[in-house]
């Protein structure tokens, strides 16, 4: 594929993920950056919806500790979803490959975009100061700027992101395909393995600090192990 | 009887909410979080999004009102509205400055931790789990994203609402509405539910990202229950996506080279 029919190709994607990396924070925060949206978002918009959403549960399921606490520092899930969708949605003739790629594409996207939102916060703290005086001076004009500009970045910010990320990632996935050499069942048993081990100390994260809420998730375990056996 | 001293004195009459100023204030609660920096964190959205209310002002007050919001302010987003009505509602009823200026300090801290602990810590996953459930057991990819965020933003929309109605009805005296039952009582039995939710959907997501290959899902269960304690071992040093980020980066480079 040339340079100019994948920078038009993966134009659309940016601007989704502008959109859903936006509402991580910035605006409006309805949980379209949540990775089982982001993702089945650009897998659908990648012309596989189902791979979309596989991806996006797995990322989801990685996501479920990783809350976004006041000023902590975490991943940014909607640019990563998007990235990871689409990834995984293109790769229509190699599919459990892609499917490690794509969710390291994904993560490494994440890792990315959340270095990005603290450069971000700290360019907003320059824009602030910058219009200190008028902000003191109860300047409408200032306020209504200071807001715009850090709405304005984020959609920026998530967008380049994005952008780059795909730009990276689509002739990468391609070539790592035609040179992976283990089996697509035994690569998919590994990831869902990894995504087990993650989900199970994720829930232990997020549920044993509450009391007696552990005991709980152990029962559901049990009834689900159980059920699922027993089918 | 002194009838004076069995009458309570009438209260002022308060200034009413127009309800186009109402519903502006909170769609700009929605961007609160615009200008997010580590300076005065949600000092600036705090005024964007009081502007509606600050515009009832007579026009000689409105610059030191705006002035004073755009100072450091910190609050869960979502109960920010909270914060946005009870500070207006008390510009509205001329309490003094440094009266509002205290009350805006000492509201930081609760706003933050009811937030927190009900929305990140409790509503959150609990409707990531209820969508991962959905996935489990079969559903396609709009309904268990439509589940999502439908469910999740019942509870957000609702939360926002809430928290300007409450701002605006009960300006300085909002204290005791954050220690409401269903405050405190909610985070406890959402994150149960969510527990014993995620316990039986976790080996049906498996299931199904296996494809219903039932012959590595005991391996994978086995695998599982033994790296998982290693996982939380490094809680604290790193995340578990990031230890998986390392993991998969080697798989795929064993991949390749192998």
């Amino acid at each position: 594929m040339d340079i100019v029919s994948l920078v038009l190709q993966i134009i659309p994607f940016a601007f989704i993920g502008a959109v859903v990396g936006l509402d991580t924070v910035s605006f409006p925060q309805v949980m379209l950056s949540r990775p089982i949206v982001s993702a089945t978002l650009a897998g659908a918009l990648a012309g596989d919806a189902m791979a979309g959403l596989t991806i996006g549960v797995v990322l989801e399921i990685m996501a479920l500790d990783t809350l976004p606490f006041g000023a902590s520092r975490y991943p940014e899930w909607g640019a990563s979803g998007t990235v990871g969708g689409v990834v995984m949605a293109l790769s229509s003739n190699a599919y459990l490959t892609q499917f490690t790629i794509a969710i390291l594409a994904a993560l490494v996207t994440a890792l990315v975009s959340s270095w990005s939102m603290i450069v971000l916060r700290r360019h907003n703290v320059k824009i602030m100061r910058k219009y200190r005086t008028h902000l003191d001076a109860g300047s409408l004009a200032a306020v209504n700027l200071v807001q715009l500009l850090g709405i304005l970045l984020d959609a920026a910010r998530a967008g380049i992101i994005t952008f780059a990320a795909l730009f990276v990632f689509i002739p990468l996935s391609g070539h790592i395909t035609d040179l992976w050499s283990i089996n697509a069942m035994s690569t998919r048993a590994v990831i869902v393995a990894i995504t087990a081990s993650v989900a199970l100390s994720g829930l232990w994260k997020l549920f044993n600090n509450t009391r007696h809420t552990i005991w709980y998730l152990l029962s559901g375990l049990l009834i689900g192990g159980g059920a699922l056996l027993s089918r | 009887m002194n009838q004076a001293s069995s009458t309570p004195a009438p209260e002022p009459e308060r200034r009413k909410i127009p309800l186009t100023r109402w519903l502006s204030t909170y769609f700009r609660l929605f961007a609160v979080q615009g200008s997010w920096n580590y300076e005065t964190m949600l000092g600036t959205g705090i005024a964007f999004s009081a502007e509606p209310l600050t515009g009832l002002l007579p026009h000689d007050k409105q610059a030191a009102t705006r002035a004073r919001q755009t100072q450091y302010f910190n609050a869960h987003p979502y109960l920010a509205g909270v914060a946005v009505g009870a500070l207006a509602r008390a510009e509205l009823d001329g309490a003094d400055p440094v009266r509002i200026e205290r009350f805006r300090v000492a509201l930081t801290g609760p706003l933050g931790s009811v937030g927190d602990q009900l929305i990140w810590a409790a509503w959150l996953p609990f409707c990531a789990i209820v969508s991962l459930c959905a996935y489990g057991f079969g559903a396609g990819p709009l309904f268990t994203a439509l589940l999502f965020l439908i469910l999740y933003n019942l509870g957000h929309f609702a939360l926002r609402a809430w928290g300007l109605h409450v701002g605006l009805t009960r300006g300085l005296q909002v204290a005791p509405a954050l220690g409401a039952e269903f405050l405190r009582k909610a985070p406890r039995v959402i994150s149960r539910l969510a527990a014993l939710t995620a316990g039986i959907t976790i080996p049906f997501v498996m299931y199904r990202l296996m494809d219903g290959d039932m012959s590595h899902i005991v391996g994978i269960g086995a695998g599982a229950l033994l790296f998982s304690p290693l996982l939380i071992l490094f809680q604290g040093k790193a995340h578990g996506w990031q230890i998986a980020t390392v993991v998969l980066a080697l798989f795929a480079l064993f991949a390749v080279v192998g």
